[in-house]
């Protein structure tokens, strides 16, 4: 890709430049570089292991990264951290922990409120209104062990939904809900890119890929593609992706950790 | 006129017991929630070296200077731990063991080391509660000196010093907690999220570290390292099995600390003699948990138990119902051996049955409740016989589920099958009683 056609225009939501992260020592994104356009709808795929996660919380700065840097809205993210909004994948939090539906959509505005003040009847509203959006206001007010995979995959959605974002990250938002959740789901994802909202979702089902998105990033350490989904989404790249090709990236970053490790060690 | 003259030293040494382990308690949530009980444990024993430093340097027992130190250090644990655990040689449970036991030990040796440090090991551990009353502040009084100490004359005695210290800890640990209610929850629950939020889940988590900290130097002398682990604890989880809101679960830790110092001080009465009266309060604390635990109105062991067998009678009661309405359908007589006799004996009470000479009638009621039953019964055995379940597979399911369908339920599963009149064997499904 030429440097030219890298110019950052108004367009472009979120700028990631030459990123590489590392956990600890062992590299797991080398150099992805990539801009996402406004108003889309992109799907982030890979086999798992890949780094979608990571490249998730990279650009969201929950993790650091080794180097290259992201900006989103051409700023970087901490100056644009309200207009962002987040899922992490459902397996990340203790759903044992005390607390209601209701609640965990409420702090979904945390973040706006700011820090030491709480969230007031207004933000309540809100909260209850996303959370009727995704079909869960009979279970406000259930404890959230007490719900369903899917129930509480919703209840994210309508977290994320009540950040009123104009940015939206979601990292396996279908993992593990059936057929009709999934469609219902979608369809608010649409809506988000009626009000020329930006969506990037983590996604494993590649029978829908099609269906479901406009926009695709095909990952696996490191960026294999990127682009609208008719020209982007077709064979040669799933195999660059899936195929066992990357045996060298994965060799290469063994022997970098290794590498390291045994100067550490001599 | 002082204090004391209104309350006695007993009642004192209660509240100064309730102030720590309510404390304790309402911070231990939190531990509990990040999984971090161990955390506790690590701290109350990482602060020594922080002492020690605090006394060598301000030369006395200065309870401002043991606070500036144990605070660091209650930082310093945390830190190390999660830097430990990010090099991911480790993991988290082994990096917060490794980390207290080697400040501990660098406590140990500087308190051996520095042969002039007045520390009492006994009282660390144990700590003296049943001497903190004596202890008391006066103001306004003249100082002056005997034996070499100082003492006040006159003056107001305004009650014992760590009552004032650890109720000011107290204070703080609530406001605290209110202040920062928000930003604990969403750190506790979801710090990735709170991360990207900007609500920084690192420097909230040192913050509490440093009030659990400030909360344990404040609770050494009254009940010792031991017990304040115990009560960073077992409140908490007390309080985790009652309820599932976060801000009653902290209420109610509060209280389960307060209620355990003052069942612990009766226990150490009636046990009289040399006991410890904090471990007796531990003892209080470790019996509410079980209490919690076998008794809570939602989790506990008991109620689930009751909940099954309370559920199982009345299916058995149902099931003999059933079998008697059969009985007179096919017209066969119903034999009272053929039934148990306190199920018998209930129908009776209840106005279900009548009984002459051996055999048994079904009233009015029990026709009625009986012809419920079994209108469910069959009416489950035809839809999931419509659903595609062979005709000899439906009569199982259908004996559970008669149980549980209720007539709302069935008269939409009737209108669903266009009112059927007999189910998938053939026999006649009751109408819906009238009213
Ligand atoms: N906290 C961590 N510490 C160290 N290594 C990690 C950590 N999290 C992930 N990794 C490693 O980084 C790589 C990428 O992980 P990541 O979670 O981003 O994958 P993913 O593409 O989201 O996979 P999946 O489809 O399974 O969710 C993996 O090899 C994983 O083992
Ligand atoms: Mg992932």
């Amino acid at each position: 890709m030429g440097r030219e056609s890298k110019k950052v225009d108004e367009e472009t939501v979120a700028d990631v430049h030459d990123l590489t992260v590392s956990y600890h020592i062992h590299p797991v994104l080398w150099d992805v570089d990539f801009q996402v356009p406004r108003g889309k709808l992109m799907a982030i795929v890979g086999p798992n292991g890949a780094g979608k996660s990571t490249l998730i919380k990279a650009m969201l700065g929950i993790i650091p990264s080794t180097t290259g840097w992201v900006k989103i809205f051409n700023e970087p993210y901490q100056k644009v951290r309200h207009r962002i909004g987040y899922v992490p994948q459902r397996g990340s939090v203790d759903w044992d922990f005390p607390t209601t539906a209701i609640d965990v959509v409420t702090m979904g505005r945390y973040g706006k409120i700011g820090w030491f003040r709480r969230p007031g009847k207004k933000d309540r509203e809100i909260s209850y209104t996303y959370l009727e959006k995704v079909g869960m206001q009979d279970f406000a007010q259930r404890q959230i062990s007490q719900l369903s995979g899917g129930q509480q995959q919703r209840v994210f959605l309508a977290r994320a939904l009540a950040q009123e974002a104009d940015i939206y990250f979601m990292d396996e938002p279908f993992a593990g809900v059936d057929v009709v959740t999934e469609k219902a789901i979608v369809n608010l994802l649409f809506e988000l890119r009626e009000q020329s909202k930006t969506v990037i979702v983590v996604h494993h089902d590649l029978q829908t890929v099609n269906e479901y998105f406009d926009w695709i990033l095909l990952l696996n350490m490191r960026k294999i593609a990127i682009g609208n989904v008719d020209d982007t989404f077709n064979e040669e790249n799933l195999r660059k992706t899936y195929g066992g090709k990357l045996a060298i990236l994965s060799k290469a970053a063994n022997a970098m950790t290794k590498g390291r490790v045994d100067g550490i060690i001599d | 006129m002082t204090l004391m003259a209104f309350a006695s030293f007993e009642i004192w040494i209660m509240v100064i017991g309730a102030l720590v382990c309510s404390a304790c308690g309402i911070l231990g949530c939190f531990l509990i929630l990040k999984k971090l009980a161990l955390m506790g444990d690590a701290i109350s024993h990482a602060v020594l070296p922080g002492i020690v430093v605090a006394v060598m340097l301000s030369g006395s027992l200065n309870s401002i200077a043991i606070f500036v130190g144990a605070g660091i250090i209650g930082v310093l644990t945390p830190i190390l731990v999660d830097s430990l655990k990010s090099s991911r040689l480790i993991d988290e449970d082994a990096a917060i063991g490794s980390v207290f036991t080697f400040l501990f030990a660098i406590g140990v040796i500087m308190v051996a080391n520095a042969g002039n440090i007045d520390l009492d090991t006994e009282c660390v551990l144990y700590g003296e509660i049943a001497t903190t009353p004596f202890d008391t502040w006066v103001v306004g009084g003249t100082p002056y000196e005997f034996d070499g100490h100082t003492f006040m004359k006159g003056g107001t005695d305004i009650g014992p010093k760590s009552a004032w210290t650890l109720g000011i800890v107290l204070l703080i640990n609530i406001l605290f907690i209110f202040f920062f209610y928000k930003e604990l929850k969403i750190s506790t629950f979801d710090p990735a999220l709170a991360l990207s939020m900007g609500l920084k889940p690192k420097l909230i988590h040192y913050l509490l570290m440093f009030f659990v900290a400030i909360t344990t130097i404040a609770s050494f002398e009254a009940v010792g390292a031991i017990i304040v682990v115990a009560m960073f604890i077992a409140p908490g989880a007390s309080a985790y099995l009652l309820t599932d809101r976060l801000s009653l679960m902290i209420f109610l830790s509060g209280i389960v600390g307060a209620a355990s110092s003052v069942l612990g001080y009766m226990l150490a009465l009636a046990l009289g003699g040399d006991v410890s009266i904090a471990g007796c309060m531990a003892v209080a604390a470790g019996g509410i948990f079980a209490m919690c635990f076998f008794f809570s109105p939602k989790y506990g062991v008991v109620v689930r138990f009751a909940r099954r067998y309370k559920l199982k009678k009345r299916f058995h009661a149902e099931n003999a119902l059933v079998n008697m309405y059969r009985t007179h359908e096919l017209g066969e007589r119903c034999l009272v051996k053929n039934y148990r006799h306190n199920v018998i004996v209930r129908f009776i009470q209840q106005n279900i049955l009548t009984e002459k000479d051996g055999e048994l009638h079904l009233t009015e009621f029990g026709t009625e409740k009986a012809q419920n039953l079994m209108r469910a019964h069959r009416l489950w055995e035809a839809y999931i016989h419509k659903l595609g379940l062979p005709e000899d597979h439906v009569h199982q399911p259908a004996d559970e589920m008669e149980h549980y369908l209720t007539n709302d339920l069935c008269t939409e599963i009737a209108q669903e099958l266009k009112n059927p009149q007999s189910d998938p064997h053939g026999k006649p499904i009751p109408t819906k009683p009238a009213l």
